[in-house]
């Protein structure tokens, strides 16, 4: 089963890494045998620099999937034009295999927190971000790639679960989804939700991605901080995900105290191990 | 429009855009947060907020420490924390990108009294960004220099590469910011200086020029003819302006020749 948006399937890119200044050099000299890398899109916008430079090499060799923080699709603020023109060229310019962002908003009346802030989950919401949606996907000229964000609150106005306003804004947007399973672990935690069922609310056929990295766990709640190796209930979510869906692009986030290029690997290779061990897949 | 939604987000904006002291919140917004927010097993609606509020703070501040480093040594990180805090109240982020976060540190340094050197300084560490950032523009070769007619030198124009900038400081900013990334001690003090600072191979170089040679690239990065420039700018012989020009063609500060 292969996802697809808008008439476009989306390729099982197999286990790509998350491309961070402090590998640069060792992507560039060694090139790794990793499948993909992911960016975050913004930190090659609005740059003429090295990052730019890098990325246009590492692009030459290695698909590369963007990731964006600065969509804000949920705000009521007009879309950002300049932005998205922005976006676009640079998916053009690495030839993108698709591009993403977050099931979120960043900020209203021209503000930029630049956190992903929750979204209210009610019928209205929905239809604005579906709306929107629509509108990015035709100045993008290709689907988009959202994901479910961790939180750390949730609203008294908010009248669905979040599993069903993505279900139904992949559905009704026509784009296509990008299941962080470790954010399905730390907004479960937070809010009492039972993970299992959560994911099995999602239209794994509208899953084009996964994401799986490490939370800070504090007791009380926990931050999704992208720290340490992924940990044993994000593995065994992500399993159960893998014998459901089948072999999905999965990528591995790892953005506090970055490791060695090739720990961070390791972990996208105990992920092509754990998935093969479900689906017989090689790769 | 959807109204309700809009005003909820600009709500929630305001909470988080400011510390939530949940011992020390006035009533009238505890209670509005209560309505709002639902409390988890474990926090209470106010502290679930504060998250968003402390993430939000923490992961600007953290971009202005990651911009202005020396700065910070030389202001202390406490006081640092403290005048990053009323930048961001009175500068919120309005671009896509954090690269654009602390453009404005500088002036706003400058606004609320900060001794002119750590001006200086933060305007130098900027400047470094501004430089990393530029756009790429294909390099004039010496050759191409060196291959320029003698006898059209006083019309000569040169256009600097825009990863290019003097700073002109009243003080030993650039020194500071060298011991800085050398990790050796040293101290801001008053001398009017002028540092190159620009990008060659995707590395951003800087280097203090003397009074004469700043003269004369300031004025042939404005845009001056070569004649212009020494008339305004008069040198002992031809050769160490030839000098000059050699080793700007050689360290990669232009990208045409015009005439």
């Amino acid at each position: 089963m292969r996802a697809a948006a808008r008439g476009f399937a989306f390729p099982a890119l197999g286990f790509g890494v998350g491309l961070r200044t402090l590998h640069f050099e060792h992507v560039l000299r060694r090139e790794p045998d990793v499948d993909w890398f992911e960016i975050i899109s913004e930190n090659f916008m609005a740059t003429g620099g090295r990052p730019l430079e890098v990325l246009e090499q590492v692009a030459q060799r290695y698909p590369i999937v963007m990731h964006g923080v600065s969509l804000s699709i949920g705000s009521t603020d007009p879309l950002d034009r300049a932005y998205l023109r922005e976006l676009k060229a640079l998916a053009e310019r690495i030839d993108a295999v698709w591009l993403g962002d977050h099931v979120c908003w960043t900020g209203v009346a021209g503000r930029n927190t630049h956190e992903l802030l929750p979204l209210v989950t009610t019928e209205s919401t929905l239809r604005h971000v579906v709306q929107r949606i629509r509108v990015v996907q035709d100045i993008l000229e290709r689907p988009l790639v959202l994901e479910n964000p961790s939180t750390y609150a949730t609203f008294a106005r908010s009248t669905m679960r979040e599993s069903e306003f993505l279900g139904r804004m992949a559905e009704e947007g026509d784009c296509a989804l990008l299941l962080d399973v470790n954010n399905v672990y730390v907004s479960a935690r937070n809010h009492g939700w039972d993970p299992e069922q959560y994911l099995s609310e999602i239209p794994l056929e509208r899953v084009a991605q996964i994401h799986i990295a490490g939370h800070t766990d504090h007791g009380s709640h926990c931050i999704d901080t992208h720290i340490g190796p992924v940990p044993k209930p994000v593995w065994r979510l992500y399993e159960g995900v893998i014998r459901r869906s089948g072999p999905r692009a999965t990528l591995i986030e790892w953005d506090e105290r970055i490791p060695s290029f090739a720990r961070v690997h390791a972990e996208a290779l105990e992920a092509r191990k754990r998935t093969a061990a479900i689906t017989g897949a090689r790769r | 429009m959807n109204r309700g939604l809009r005003s909820f987000e600009l709500w929630m904006l305001r909470e988080i855009e400011r510390p939530l002291d949940a011992r020390r919140l006035p009533r009238a917004r505890r209670a509005r947060i209560e309505r709002e927010v639902l409390p988890s097993a474990t926090l209470g609606a106010v502290e679930r907020l504060a998250l968003y509020s402390e993430l939000v703070h923490a992961r600007l501040v953290e971009c202005l420490r990651g911009d202005f480093p020396a700065t910070q040594r030389a202001l202390g990180a406490a006081r640092f924390e403290q005048l990053a805090s009323r930048f961001l109240e009175r500068h919120p982020s309005r671009h896509f990108s954090l690269n654009q976060l602390g453009a404005a540190f500088p002036a706003f340094l400058a606004r609320v009294r900060c001794r002119g050197a750590l001006v200086d300084l933060a305007r130098l560490e900027r400047t470094v960004q501004d430089v990393f950032d530029a756009p790429r523009d294909d390099v004039l070769r010496l050759e191409s220099l060196r291959a320029w007619p003698p006898e059209r030198w006083g019309s000569l124009k040169l256009r600097p590469i825009r990863a290019l900038r003097i700073v002109r400081a009243a003080s030993n900013a650039n020194t500071y910011l060298q011991a800085f990334h050398d990790g050796r001690r040293a101290s801001l003090a008053r001398r009017t200086t002028h540092t190159l600072v620009w990008r060659s191979e995707f590395v951003v170089w800087r280097r203090e020029l003397s009074q004469r040679e700043h003269a004369l690239l300031a004025r042939v990065v404005a845009g001056e003819s070569l004649a212009a420039c020494l008339r305004d700018v008069p040198m002992r012989g031809s050769s160490a302006v030839r000098a000059w020009f050699e080793t700007w063609a050689r360290d990669g500060l232009f990208r045409a020749l015009e005439s």
